[in-house]
């Protein structure tokens, strides 16, 4: 399958000199129609900058791109002029964010704010974009509908406000939308909520989606494939029953041994990883997780790991083979 | 007679008075963060308190430690009823940072209740308890002269945590303690809190949304709704026979880091969101909700009353019929 999007040795930097922070540091991706990535990772990671940087959405200054390629349905989106990408943001490529109250505008009605991305990348003229508005609303399971589009974000609940803002990522039926922390603000009934919304618009509209979460518990339930982050650099990656059946780089199997599960008789104890995740400054010269490895050798200290395969479509940046304790035999 | 329980909480009421209008002020309305809340903690144990946000969890610890008056109720410790708290109750915040003072050193801030509460008499004798607290939540003594600001989101929570034991309190209420924490350091904190708890004999009330968290560190769990406890019960018979359509509908909404799993659980997406807390509905507070509720629901009190297991109560009259009307309910959707 041709990738939709392709992501090749990703790097953005933030600051200079001494203070230069690699946020990320040589990330490559690739996403094909209708498929669904989840990138996890912890604070720090790189997960979001990553995401932010498809829609070229990094503030510069204090950030840039430093280096790599990301081409979209074979455009280079990189090298495009801004007036080019702002057509392909919201139109083919969508994003919604963790906050809804900080990303939708509290002065204007919430039709109004769909209706404008319906008038500007649509063409649609007011009566129809209303018509489309309302639509849309329903879709993504606004009740009464036809009085609410009148309404202001703040009379909205966070979840009814997140169904806004997917209503809006939605309209012009991208091809690809990124959730970043989608429902990390959210109860866990309400995240039921939207989790299962976007699955079924996404099955709907036969969009590819990119999810970018802290919550393995998430990234489970949703993607196809999994990218696991740590200190700007993919460290793993594959599919989702490979990384948390058969994780194979040490980080991977340490964050799923930390995890306390709700569907266990948990009487295990948790296995914490060691120390903190590294400040990311300075050039990477070696792993990047060896200092809180117990696995982690001489020669992890001397040079970058790189991704390897492990199985087909699974690769780990490690070079010892260790295996998680609860792996299945392959 | 066996000795009274470390905490007993009774038929406890948390309101507030909403204000409106800012020169005629008037009260608008009440908000029943807590609406009538009864349970007891024995030593040793750890209750979890599980509840979305503004279920009323955060005030029910907010009361037992004097952080919030309660409008009624009882709240005694060891059997006992009057006056405050102070010293026997102690609170680890959700935000380790913004509960330290930043021009304290992590010794000074450890010390500072030491010294307070009478608890060393000399100068020797507090900095010798400094350090043996600063060891025993697994800090470097070279953390002792550090300020706030110089230490990881992990270390801060260990601080919040010394400065809860420097008080040597009966009852250590965990607010969130591990949320704002991310996934590997959550672990090194709950392993201290549960350490920490079979070294000292410590008593916790553990409140947080999580049910992955509440499972690995409580001994029996409440889970709460709109203001109210709607079930309780020993750890594995509320997680493995819950007798609640509430405690139901959160377990099978909680994601699970296995996508096996995942593809194959049963799912209860709830309907709408939570009602306000200043008007909740009649009845049962959970009947709007509720996809197994009948036309009484929404009348009378719903009481908790035994079910199941020793020491299990559930608020919902239907709580013997959930196992079979919830396996083919229309509101239980398939993945995929």
């Amino acid at each position: 399958m041709s990738a939709l999007l392709e992501v090749d040795d990703l790097r953005v930097h933030f600051g200079a000199g001494d203070g230069l922070v690699r946020a990320v540091d040589g990330v490559s991706l690739r996403i094909a129609a209708g498929e669904t990535l989840g990138i996890v990772g912890e604070s720090g990671s790189g997960k979001s900058v990553t995401a932010l940087s498809l829609l070229r959405l990094v503030p510069t200054p204090p950030g840039r791109i430093a280096g790599g390629r990301i081409s979209f349905d074979g455009t280079d989106i990189l090298s495009l002029p801004i007036d080019r990408m702002r057509a392909i943001r919201g139109r083919e490529i969508a994003m919604i964010f963790q906050d809804p109250m900080t990303s939708l505008n509290p002065v204007l009605t919430i039709g109004r704010q769909i209706s404008e991305v319906l008038e500007l990348h649509l063409g649609l003229d007011g009566a129809a974009a209303t018509r489309r508005t309302i639509e849309l609303l329903d879709m993504v399971g606004i009740p009464a509908a036809t009085t609410r589009v009148g309404d202001y974000p703040h009379h909205f609940s966070g979840g009814m406000r997140q169904r806004v803002m997917i209503a809006m990522a939605i309209a012009c039926r991208p091809r690809l939308l990124v959730a970043d922390e989608p429902t990390t603000a959210l109860d866990v009934t309400i995240q039921a909520q939207i989790l299962d919304l976007i699955r079924s618009l996404q099955r709907e509209l036969g969009m590819a989606l990119v999810v970018i979460t802290h919550d393995l518990g998430v990234v489970a339930g949703m993607a196809d494939r999994v990218a696991v982050m740590y200190a700007g650099r993919v460290v793993e990656e594959g599919p989702s029953e490979r990384i948390f059946g058969e994780p194979r780089m040490p980080y991977t199997i340490g964050l799923l041994q930390s995890i306390p599960r709700a569907d266990t008789r948990g009487q295990r104890r948790l296995t914490p990883i060691a120390g903190a995740p590294p400040e990311p400054h300075g050039e990477t010269r070696s792993c990047r997780f060896a200092p809180r490895c117990v696995h982690a050798e001489p020669a992890c200290r001397q040079s970058v790991p790189t991704l390897r395969e492990i199985a087909p479509g699974h690769r780990a940046a490690c070079l010892r083979d260790v295996v998680a304790p609860w792996a299945r035999p392959s | 007679m066996t000795s009274p329980p470390v905490l007993e909480v009774r038929d406890l009421r948390v309101h507030f008075p909403v204000r409106r209008g800012l020169v005629f002020e008037r009260i608008a309305g009440t908000v029943r963060a807590v609406d009538g809340v009864s349970f007891a903690i024995g030593r040793g144990e750890t209750l979890g308190l599980v509840g979305e946000s503004g279920c009323g969890k955060t005030t029910v610890g907010r009361a037992i430690a004097g952080l919030a008056p309660p409008t009624s109720g009882e709240i005694r410790i060891n059997g006992w009823a009057g006056g405050p708290l102070g010293r026997l109750v102690q609170f680890v915040f959700q935000d380790p940072y913004a509960s330290l003072n930043p021009r304290m050193t992590i010794a000074q801030t450890i010390a500072e209740p030491v010294r307070l509460h009478a608890l060393r008499d000399d100068r020797e004798a507090i900095a010798d308890r400094v350090h043996e607290l600063i060891e025993l939540v697994g800090l470097r003594r070279a953390h002792a002269e550090r300020y706030p600001h110089e230490l990881s989101g992990g270390q801060r929570q260990r601080v919040g945590i010394a400065r809860a034991l420097a008080c040597e309190p009966e009852l250590i209420v965990c607010d969130e303690p591990v949320s704002a924490l991310d996934v590997s350091i959550q672990a090194q904190v709950i392993n201290l809190l549960q350490d920490l708890q079979d070294r000292l004999g410590l008593t916790y009330l553990f409140i947080a949304h999580g049910l992955g968290v509440i499972r690995q560190i409580s001994t029996r769990v409440a889970v709460m709704y709109l203001g109210r406890i709607v079930e309780m019960a020993e750890k594995a018979d509320l997680y493995e026979a819950p007798r609640h359509p509430y405690t139901r509908a959160l377990l099978s909404a909680s994601p699970v880091p296995d996508p096996v799993v995942e593809r194959q659980r049963r799912r209860i997406i709830l309907r709408g969101d939570v009602p306000s807390p200043m008007s909740p509905p009649p009845g049962c507070h959970f009947h709007t909700r509720c996809p197994v509720a009948l036309p009484d629901c929404a009348s009378g009190e719903a009481t908790l009353s035994p079910v199941g297991a020793a020491g299990q109560v559930s608020a919902c009259q239907r709580a013997f019929e959930l196992d079979r009307i919830l396996d083919g309910s229309t509101n239980a959707t398939d993945r995929r």
